[in-house]
This record gives structure tokens, C-alpha cells and sequence, in this order.
């Protein structure tokens, strides 16, 4: 049987959010590198592929799938067995789970998407506001794990693969994140999973590259 | 036993999905709405029982829950029964739901409030932008149910209680719609629903409230 094809923009947050519920479940994967810059998830092949041509994109067998969220759930789903914890079928673990799923899209992830990742990339400047966001968000995961292993409890949940990718771009924010510390202990904890490194690795030496970049040219 | 308690803003989007749900599978709900102008949410009553203080926040027994599509999955697997079509079992059918949920609140739902809604609201002019985002978003619904009664096929799903307040704001938009047919005709199936007009009815007179402000000026 042919591994699932995992159409990815290398280094996107979503598609490390992907890649690292595909390891923890310990399936394969065929991963398909896009290059945003060439505008490859624009070509019409993708477009037939995905019409929202966006990534993470996967391709299990006769069943494409897109949103990176939709995509961790279909796998525990499919691939963790009966009732896998990274996605529990209690119906009140689930909903937890489904709720910082929904925080991340709407909040949490947005605020490090535009205020974190975007303005390093485009080289604009953040308006108070979405420092604000960005302050806020920190807070809040720092309640969420206060007293806690991860997001929901004692066990790690594809909720904590969502938000782990977005708060990696702590690494671009100016400010002090030792007001943060149940935050960083808990980012500290998802370091420490045997994949982590591997999967995340080409999102910070995406960093270096364009903090290298600004320092040459400044 | 005590029914759901639904902490809501009357006209608010994503509780008139939760509401709708609720009627689809029969369960009763008992309704605390809240006052937006009066920044009810933000009182710390409502705190304690929801530290993200949005709406809708569901309270059912001794387990509260937020998050409009969060709530709408935990309804369907706690009162739909061993596999109801609103959210079926089947992966990849679940999966399709799951993905359009999140489109619609990464970019439908979005381009809905940012690009029809408060502008409308707050009378700023609409960028060429935010109309192309709206252009783009009413034409990928027209595209996802050509040829389909819902979102998903032949069945209603959660993902159609989702995307359709949100497409609501059509009403608003100046733009023609009978450029998206297949959407409309789509709009107006969910309309038919027996509760559709009870569950939405708040929306359409905030609308009225603000369309008569609006001409008053």
C-alpha cells in the first residue's frame, strides 16, 4: 500500500503540526516539498489537487484532505487505534481538545502568524494592537498549562502539536518570555519529543536564513 | 436533569449555529443571552465561568464548553445517538465536515465579518481587497455545492449550520448575487429548515435596527 503524499510548504507551521502527529503515530509519509515563492501550489496540477491550494495537502490513496487540523484528526482516526489520546473519544476530552483546536486557528495562531511571523518576513512594523494580541496569547497558553504536562492535562494531545508550531515564532518576539515560564516549560516539554527536532528544524533555519538576509543587507 | 444553558448574544453568528444544531437534534436549550453594548461577557461572573470570554459558551451539568464548532460536535455526539448524518462517523465524511468547519472560520466566516459585516456596521468604505476576499469566498461555495443539496452532498451536516450564518451577510452585500446560483439555491434550501427562521430570526432584526439607524441619519 502506497504511503500517504503530504504536499507541504518545508519549515509551515501547519504542516509541522502534520508531519508531527504522522510521527507520533508512527506513519509514513511521502512528502511532496512545495516552494511558495515559485507559487508552486498555484500550478493547475495542485489546483486539481487541492481547488483551496493551500498546504498541508494530504493524498491517501483515493481520499485527498486538506486544513491541517482536519488532517490530525483523520489520522489519529484512522491510524491510532481505537481510542488514541492524542485525540480521545471521550466526548468531553474531545471537546477540550476541539476547543484550543478552534483557539488556535481563530486567536492564537493568527496572532503569531501576523504580528511574529509576517512582519519578519515582509519587513513591516506591528501596530500596538497586535502587540497587544501577541501578549495576550502568551498569557493565555500560560494559564492553559500552569499546573499541567500539556494543554489539556497529563497527556499530549494533537491540540499541543497545533499550538506548539505558532509559539515557535517566540524565538522572533522582542519582548521577555521569562513572564511566561508554565509557557516555555511546557514548549520546552514538545522539544523534548523524539521527532520534534527533525520536524521543526527547517522552520528555524528558515529563521536564521532571513535574520542572516536582514543583518547583510542592513 | 437541567437543560444546556446557552450563554449568547441575540444575532451573533456562531450561536445561531449552535442553536440550530440544538433544534436539529431536539435538544431544548436554556437561553442566557448577554448584552454586547453592555459588555455583559466582559463582567467577571462571565469570566469565571469562560476565561476567553466569548460567545456561545455552553454550560451542560458540571462541563462548560466554547468554541461554536467545538459545541457543535459535542451536541452531535452526545445527543445525536450512534451515528447521526449532522457529523457521521465515517472518517472521510468527517473529515470533509471537519475541514470545511475550518475554512469557514480561517477564511469564510472571516471574509464574511471583515469584508461585509463591519464594514456595513461601522459605514467604512470596503477596499478593493476585502471585495475581491468576498468575490472569492461566495464563488467557492457557489463551486462546493454545484451539484449538491449541502456542503458535504445529499445530507446536512454541522459544516452547513457553520457556513450559512456567516453567508447571511449576503444581505448586505452590494454586490449581485445571482452570480453564485448554485449558493444561492443552496441558501435557500437551509433556509426551508422548520427552525431556520425561529433560530435566526435575531439576526435579521439587528439587521432591521441597524438599516433603520442607518436611514435615519
Amino acid at each position: 500500500m502506497a504511503n500517504i503524499q503530504l504536499y507541504h510548504f518545508p519549515g509551515s507551521p501547519p504542516c509541522r503540526s502534520v508531519l508531527m502527529t504522522a510521527k507520533a503515530l508512527g506513519v509514513p509519509l511521502e512528502l511532496k516539498p512545495l516552494s511558495s515563492l515559485n507559487k508552486d501550489h498555484l500550478s493547475p496540477e495542485f489546483l486539481k489537487i487541492n481547488p483551496d491550494h493551500t498546504t498541508p495537502t494530504i493524498v491517501d490513496g483515493d481520499f485527498t484532505l486538506w486544513e491541517s487540523r482536519a488532517i490530525m484528526r483523520y489520522l489519529v482516526g484512522k491510524y491510532g487505534g481505537e481510542d488514541n489520546s492524542l485525540y480521545p473519544r471521550d466526548l468531553q476530552k474531545r471537546a477540550e481538545v476541539d476547543r484550543l483546536l478552534d483557539y488556535d486557528l481563530g486567536v492564537f495562531y493568527r496572532a503569531m502568524l501576523e504580528t511574529l511571523m509576517l512582519p519578519l518576513r515582509n519587513k513591516t512594523k506591528t501596530t500596538k494592537e497586535q502587540d497587544e494580541k501577541v501578549v495576550k496569547a502568551f498569557e493565555r497558553i500560560d494559564t492553559l498549562v500552569k499546573d499541567k504536562k500539556f494543554l489539556t492535562g497529563n497527556t499530549l494531545t494533537i491540540a499541543d502539536f497545533a499550538v506548539v508550531v505558532g509559539f515557535a515564532a517566540e524565538v522572533l518576539y522582542p519582548g521577555d518570555m521569562s513572564k511566561y515560564p508554565n509557557a516555555m516549560a511546557w514548549y520546552k516539554r514538545i522539544q523534548e519529543l523524539p521527532y520534534y527536532k527533525e520536524v521543526n528544524q527547517p522552520f528555524f533555519d528558515i529563521v536564521e536564513n532571513v535574520k542572516k538576509q536582514r543583518a547583510e543587507t542592513s
